[in-house]
């Protein structure tokens, strides 16, 4: 069973700020997730610059294999120097996560990560060593299905300082509230409002520095299998729709002749989920422009092609998780919830040319393969792993 | 019992097949129809390029358009009605 890390952060910037110095940065590779927490000295434009420099420069070098004595160096002759302050700084907390397994961790004067399993916080072996002479943490371990992470900045430590609490938060009472958070089994994206929303009460709606957090949260991963289009031979048609029944988690259907090619081959029923004008309601003009969705037994959504493909091509250009979907029910956004939602993603693309819209050819390829490629790209820049298979 | 089948596949989608089906709707109100005919929509029907196809008991006419909807009612699903 495959692991995932599921992951979602949050920058707050410091009150009359319009820049954070803070910088999150997720980038992953086939096999590995990588997240970077970087926080610059001072706040706004000064700290913002450093903190982008060091987040994207630690987590290109480290996603490339680079050691952290390499990073740190790279850092150092490349981060303009503060001319207050003489100093070129930016902490960093960095966690590679191998397969969703195997653990790695550097932190560099920033608050240490924070791992909750089974509702308790696991304690993290580090080694400290001296390089160029800054003092680096280092860790190793394995992680399982359920664990929480998360790494904060210290702006979390200090919320709250002098009023709520006498020395602010607390990293051990950070810890705290993460493990009760976890015993809800919330995912990462309820535990990161939680900690934004306590970390903004704590002060009072006005944050006195930059803070940000980065909440993870380790799950097998979800599968979803896409079929849209009849095959280029006939011949084929019930194989194509063989290997769609067999696929791994969710399935749909795109395409109105593909989904009767589907009820033909299963011997099923397709029923189209039609209702009279006038029985429709609350449909705002948002919803208009998608055509509807269809049942078909076995299959989780069928839906038109053409039309449902490209606005739901246009739907995740913006959302980057389920959250940011609208609220509605038409085909388009309940395809996009399918494939936002899962980490496995495999499309059958059938390659027969629709008699019926020749006109759709641009440039030689049919419409159906220009939303895919958009789709397609648009999956893969969320760290998902993306399957085509034509036929 | 009649039943008008009106294609909501891509290509009648685009044409207007939900502006047709108001219309049918509209004109089985006004006739006092209801309880005669039953309108459903289908996936494509393999006859588009030519304007909305609507399926009406066995026979599949092709190119109704939403301006030619009410005629079309009154000339091609109404005698039906009436047969039946």
């Amino acid at each position: 069973m495959r692991q995932v890390v599921e992951y979602a952060s949050r920058t707050l910037s410091k009150a009359g700020e319009e820049l954070c110095g803070d910088t999150v940065d997720i980038g992953s590779t086939p096999t590995s997730f990588i997240a970077v927490l970087s926080d610059g000295l001072g706040s706004g434009v000064k700290a913002n610059i450093l903190s982008t420099l060091t987040a994207q420069i630690a987590s290109t070098m480290f996603k490339e294999g680079a050691h952290v004595e390499d990073v740190i160096e790279t850092l150092a002759s490349t981060l303009p120097e503060c001319q207050v302050r003489k100093l070129a700084y930016a902490t960093f907390a960095m966690i590679k996560v191998v397969r969703g397994r195997e653990a790695y961790v550097v932190e560099y004067d920033s608050p240490p990560l924070i791992v909750v399993r089974g509702n308790k916080l696991l304690p993290i072996e580090a080694r400290e060593r001296t390089i160029n002479g800054r003092k680096v943490r280092e860790a190793e371990f394995d992680l399982q299905v359920g664990d929480y992470m998360v790494i904060v900045s210290d702006g979390y430590e200090h919320a709250g300082v002098g009023k709520l609490y006498r020395l602010g938060w607390g990293w051990q009472n950070i810890a705290v509230s993460v493990e009760r958070w976890a015993g809800t089994n919330c995912d990462a994206y309820e535990l990161i409002h939680a900690l934004t929303t306590t970390c903004l009460k704590l002060y009072d709606g006005k944050p006195g520095d930059d803070a940000s957090a980065i909440a993870m949260r380790v799950r097998p991963a979800v599968a979803a299998t896409i079929l849209t289009g009849p095959p280029a031979n006939k011949e084929d048609d019930a194989r194509a729709v063989t290997k769609l029944m067999e696929g791994r988690g969710l399935k749909a259907i795109c395409g109105g002749t593909t989904a009767q090619m589907a009820a033909r081959v299963l011997g099923r029923e397709l029923k189209v989920e039609w209702v009279r004008p006038s029985q429709r309601h609350g449909e705002g003009p948002r919803k208009q422009g998608t055509p509807p969705v269809a049942r078909l037994e076995g299959v989780d959504l069928v839906t038109e092609g053409i039309l449902t493909l490209g606005k739901t091509a246009e739907l995740l250009e913006k959302a980057e998780s389920t959250r940011d979907l609208p609220h509605d029910s038409d085909a388009a956004t309940q395809l996009a919830r399918i494939l936002l939602s899962a980490d496995d993603i495999h499309l059958i693309v059938g390659m027969a040319l629709n008699p019926n819209q020749v006109a759709d050819v641009i440039r030689g390829q049919p419409m159906r393969h220009m939303y895919i490629r958009q789709i397609v790209r648009d999956l893969k820049r969320r760290q998902k792993r993306v399957t085509e298979e034509y036929i | 019992m009649i039943t008008i089948v009106v294609c909501v596949g891509s290509s009648c989608y685009v044409r207007g097949s939900d502006k047709v089906a108001e219309t049918f709707e509209r004109l089985m109100n006004e006739q006092e129809l209801n309880d005669k005919v039953e309108l459903v929509g289908s996936f494509c029907m393999d006859a588009c390029s030519m304007g909305v196809s609507v399926r009406v008991g066995d026979q599949i006419f092709r190119g109704v358009s939403p301006e030619s909807a009410e005629q079309f009612f009154n000339d091609e699903i109404r005698p039906r009605i009436d047969a039946a």
